[in-house]
């Protein structure tokens, strides 16, 4: 399994790097920041290996970037380097979730807070909003999946149905249709 | 009530977690269901408030989960929703690729990432409805919300200026009593 990997990467190198990457991440995108300094810089496994865990590791439940410090942690270290990756990936953001909340139940009593709140609240929400729509526009254009994503945003966001049974069923149609038919054919036809 | 809310958290977020394909923001109309509409745990707004600060804070949005448990029960729902939200698909994700690893080129897999992609778009735009129905109690929240949409489909500024404009505004708005307090 491991046979192209270069000499050990020392278990406290992979801390300081995921750590580095969990700390600083900010929203989206972290994947691509872990490719630059995980391939790029470092040079710790070859392209095609990260994009193939990636390619997985979208697929799996999980955040893109949890599970893919589980995957360059493995492929490194094996059990104990994917341990490590996740466990630094995720202390920078945590303590700094302790932090906000603390903080937060202190700047509640601020004059002010709670209105800014609402508007930031009401901002975020749009953000949320955005991404959905740029889903929508690029990659829902054709027929069946446009079919699916509206069909999976009524069942949940309009009647409020649990998702387990409403990703149970939309879930395999779905991979049902982009199924490739045939020798040579991929991808969704209708 | 503490120990059972603490439970609820985690049963809530760990199932979430198994479906949790596109992040943390397509799971958040399951989040709201199971915290607000189910369990009672919290209001609307404060679960509104949760993915405020979410959004404000780094790191990966799934830990926003972390921010609701600590809503919930303080620290021992901080630390309980975190492990329940990471954990479980972690494991799932160490033993695919110890298991699959030979699997990784095949077509199904394609087949399936094309395949969910449609059911997280479905997702997000539910998320964006039912977070906006919790965040929005008038329609100056409503326009704010469009407005960043709009803004954020549109140019490429750093989200940060948004959050910063929807805090002035939300000041203002107050202020000058367009907008209701909660």
């Amino acid at each position: 399994m491991m046979q192209e990997t270069p000499p050990k990467v020392p278990l406290r190198d992979i801390f300081r790097v995921f750590f580095t990457i969990g700390a600083s991440s900010f929203g989206g995108g972290v994947t691509g920041w872990m490719h630059r300094i995980t391939v790029g810089e470092r040079g710790w496994l070859t392209n095609e290996k990260f994009l193939a865990g990636l390619a997985l590791g979208q697929v799996l439940p999980g955040a893109n970037v949890t599970n893919m410090a589980v995957y360059v942690g493995q492929v490194l270290r094996g059990t104990l380097g994917a341990g490590v990756a996740l466990l630094a990936v995720l202390m920078g953001p945590f303590f700094l979730v302790i932090a906000v909340a603390t903080l937060y139940d202190t700047a509640i009593k601020i004059p002010g807070f709670h209105s800014a709140m609402d508007g930031i609240a009401a901002a975020a929400v749009g953000m949320v909003l955005r991404m959905g729509t740029m889903g929508a526009l690029h990659g829902c254009r054709k027929a069946a999946p446009g079919v699916i994503a509206f069909g999976v945003f009524v069942a949940i966001g309009i009647l409020q149905w649990p998702l387990a049974p409403v990703a149970l069923v939309a879930g395999p149609i779905s991979v049902a249709l982009a199924w490739p038919r045939g020798p040579g054919r991929g991808g969704l036809d209708a | 009530m503490k120990d059972e809310a603490i439970w609820g958290l985690f049963v809530a977020f760990s199932t979430a977690a198994l479906f949790s394909i596109g992040g943390g923001s397509a799971l958040m109309p399951e989040f709201h269901r199971q915290l607000v509409e189910v369990n009672g745990y919290m209001t609307s707004a404060e679960f509104a408030k949760s993915v405020a600060l979410a959004q404000i804070a780094p790191g990966p949005n799934m830990l926003i989960v972390s921010l609701m448990g600590w809503q919930v029960a303080g620290l021992p729902g901080l630390l309980v929703s975190t492990f329940a939200i990471v954990v479980p698909p972690s494991l799932i994700a160490y033993f695919t690729w110890r298991t699959m690893e030979r699997l990784k080129d095949a077509a199904w897999l394609s087949a399936v990432k094309i395949g969910l992609a449609p059911l997280v778009v479905g997702l997000m735009l539910a998320s964006g409805t039912i977070t906006a129905r919790a965040a929005n109690h008038d329609a100056i929240g409503y326009v704010l919300t469009l407005g960043t949409a709009m803004i954020m489909h549109f140019s490429k500024r750093n989200p940060l200026w948004m959050i910063a404009t929807g805090a002035v505004v939300g000041l203002l708005a107050h202020r000058l009593g367009f907008m209701s307090v909660v």
